[in-house]
């Protein structure tokens, strides 16, 4: 008997007019791991939210089919539901609703009615299972990136459902998040629960044993056609930075002394662990924080100093959240905020796989063509010093492959590009240097950067560990 | 905070904390509702400044960590010059083109320390209560859950909608969007109404996680760390009844003179 098996399930959404999942049948046993594949808006998401009933509960549409679990019909109430079936979800700030770990993680259990003695022992042992007795007490917006991921799991998990729903579960991590949080899936999957996990990167997951299930006929496609680097551009600086020293209030230092430039249609993959100061340097490059110490001079100017007319066509930047960057009422108007004329609207949306969205509200979009158009609004606005922040986040093979060529394009074109990523393997493909920020900083050549950290003993952040293995 | 362990409960947190001498979060909320009564309706400076002192030697370690502290010193001090040599009156010294008034030292001086007792004490009640047992007390007094609740998330979400909104500020500068700050409807369309748009996404996204996380769907929730009413927090609740008695028979006439 399957932990959790959907029947003939169809979904359809009011705003689109073909059903994102049709006739759908899949089942997951207990102990074993699936993966959900196919490209974006091929229904890994919905699948996920049907099945915990979030579809049709808290987001309209019309759903048709079963959800099961261990044989019976699934309880409607989605308080019943989640007692069974723990989601954690894409962005891990998405679902905390409370101000300390160990509060976080007794929420669930709270809510149940279950005695003060049960919920101690639940969360003693969710928090044990994911590593954070230690981050306890801490409080939850202090948290990084991947604590916050392992902290949602932690309140799923506190739950002790049948069955582990994970919505591309490490787009956020660093390698060593990544890395962490797949081991306590593994162990959770031995065991007995059942892992139901839609994810993009496959190659990571095969030390779960999968299996994977194709959401999509066209599915996989791959990176391959995404060009290498050529040999680095020579040629004096555009975007210079000299003696960076920053550190937050109360925090330890993050930069101490960065110097590095970037010539034109040269490409700086910026690499490193969570929090260890990637999204600062790029702040700091934009002129949007002020370093300690030391200078950052774009085209020989501090770009804090540049006027707002100056900026456009110099400076173009992909936030990591796309929802802070987009703020007019239509994707169109977006564009038309960049100065574009309808047709060249037309036609970056068309290059985005953005097609008929241009009337659509930004943050009505998925995260996966929200940052596509974060990306085509910053390369729409043509600047000669681009910063990108994760810009390959909640991307498929194809689309990621878009973005890289993007990038690889604008650099051809001259554009310096300084690239944060967690993937890899495309940055190394992009990328003619590397700064990896770290317990050591490392500046130089990507094949030497990554080659040194090989010889630290750090493989989980070079480009083979992480190479797609499909 | 004060908290019974049963056998068998013995968590470190909760030791720790057991031996902490605090009072029940109630108990501390009917005592800041009386200070802050007591230090509005004071008469001179003297009372009023012995009261606005108050939370500031019993907290003074903590408070001075407060960032909103020091910025709440430097709003009074400001509220005090300003009433100073705007307040008309019979003069005490000049100052170029300023006249500082015996009136203006007076009215300033009240109106500080009304504003520094009473945020004093407010902000040494937050430094000292987790929103979480305060929202749980809250619910033990018969209020219903899912309104104490709110208390917690408010407090989860308003640094988060802070943070968004410089965000986005920052964002419309990267992409070169400029907003002149007398245009309001600008802003509002601009910024205004994309961080709510993001906030209304996010709390109803959060929501959906609470249900499905159980929130709502019993009557009672258990909380996982209750801290119990002792004597002494029974104690300062009649304290606090007793102050707030008084001073509202002496703001109705009652007294001749303030106790």
């Amino acid at each position: 008997m399957s932990a959790l098996e959907v029947r003939r399930l169809t979904v359809r959404f009011p705003t689109r007019s073909a059903p994102v999942l049709e006739d759908f049948t899949c089942g997951l046993e207990r102990g074993e791991t699936v993966v959900l594949a196919g490209r974006s808006g091929s229904g890994k998401s919905t699948l996920l939210h049907t099945a915990l009933g979030y579809i049709p509960e808290g987001v309209p549409a019309e759903v048709t089919g079963e959800v099961l679990l261990d044989g019976a019909p699934a309880p409607r109430s989605l308080a019943r539901r989640g007692q069974r079936l723990g989601l954690v979800q894409q962005d891990p700030e998405a679902g905390l609703c409370t101000l300390r770990v160990r509060d976080e993680v007794a929420f669930g259990p709270e809510n149940l009615g279950l005695t003060r003695r049960e919920i101690a022992a639940r969360v003693d042992r969710a928090l044990s299972a994911t590593g954070l007795a230690p981050l306890a007490q801490r409080a939850t917006w202090s948290l990084s990136g991947g604590e916050k991921q392992r902290t949602a799991l932690a309140a799923a998990l506190a739950l002790e459902p049948g069955v582990l729903l994970l919505d591309e579960p490490t787009a956020h991590l660093d390698p060593q998040g990544a890395q962490d949080l797949l081991y306590i899936l593994a162990r959770q999957a031995t065991e007995g629960r059942g892992v139901l996990m839609a994810e993009h990167r496959l190659g990571p997951l095969w030390s779960l044993r999968p299996r994977i299930v194709c959401l999509d006929s066209e599915y996989p496609a791959r990176e391959g056609d995404v060009p290498w680097a050529t040999c680095a551009p020579g040629g004096a600086g555009i975007l210079e930075a000299r003696g960076l020293r920053f550190s937050y209030p109360e925090g330890e230092e993050l930069l101490r002394g960065l110097s590095f430039a970037v010539a034109p249609g040269e490409v700086l993959g910026v690499a490193g662990p969570n929090g260890s100061g990637k999204s600062t340097v790029l702040r700091l490059l934009a002129g949007l924080t002020a370093p300690q110490r030391g200078t950052v001079r774009v085209e020989g100017r501090d770009p804090a100093a540049l006027g707002l007319g100056e900026r456009r066509g110099l400076l173009g930047m992909v936030f990591q959240m796309p929802h802070h960057q987009l703020f007019a009422p239509s994707v169109a108007e977006e564009f038309a905020l960049n100065g574009c004329k309808a047709h060249q609207t037309e036609a970056w949306l068309e290059k985005a796989s953005l097609q008929g969205l241009a009337s659509e509200h930004p943050l009505r979009l998925s995260i996966g063509e929200r940052r596509r158009l974060t990306v085509a609004l910053a390369l729409a606005g043509r600047p000669r010093v681009l910063l990108m922040d994760e810009p390959f986040i909640g991307q498929d093979h194809a689309n990621a492959a878009w973005v890289a060529r993007q990038i690889s394009e604008a650099s051809r074109a001259g554009v310096a590009v300084v690239l944060v990523s967690h993937r890899l393997p495309l940055l190394a493909r992009l990328a003619h240097r590397v700064l990896f920020l770290g317990r050591r900083t490392h500046l130089g050549p990507t094949h030497e950067v990554f080659a040194e950290l090989r010889r630290e003993g750090q493989q989980v952040f070079t480009p083979e560990y992480w190479e797609e293995q499909w | 905070m004060v908290v019974r362990l049963r056998a068998g409960e013995g968590m470190e947190w909760a030791m720790e904390r057991a031996q902490q001498p605090t009072f029940h979060p109630l108990a501390k909320f009917a005592l800041l509702c009386a200070h802050a009564a007591a230090v509005l309706s004071a008469p001179g400076l003297v009372a009023k400044g012995a009261l606005a002192l108050l939370p500031m030697v019993i907290g003074r370690r903590r408070l001075a960590r407060r960032r909103a502290f020091h910025a709440a010193i430097t709003f009074g001090g400001f509220l005090f010059v300003l009433q100073a040599v705007v307040v008309s009156g019979s003069t005490v010294a000049t100052l170029g083109p300023l006249t500082v008034t015996a009136e203006g030292l007076q009215m300033g001086g009240e109106m500080a320390l009304r504003f520094l007792g009473v945020l004093g004490g407010s902000l040494l009640f937050v430094a000292t209560t987790r929103p979480e047992e305060f929202a749980s007390a809250l619910s033990g007094s018969c209020l219903p859950y899912r309104y104490t609740y709110v208390l917690v998330l408010a407090l989860r979400f308003l640094p988060l909608f802070r943070h968004e909104y410089f965000r986005v500020r920052e964002a419309q500068r990267v992409r070169g969007l400029r907003l002149r700050p007398w245009r309001l409807a600008s802003h509002v369309r601009w910024t205004v109404l994309p961080v709510l748009a993001s906030a209304l996404a996010r709390a109803e996204g959060v929501a959906l996680a609470m249900q499905a996380r159980g929130f709502g769907s019993r009557r009672r929730r258990t909380t996982l760390e209750e801290v119990p009413w002792m004597w002494r927090d029974r104690l300062v609740i009649a304290l606090s009844l007793l102050v707030l008695a008084l001073v509202g028979w002496f703001m109705s006439g009652g007294g001749t003179r303030w106790p």
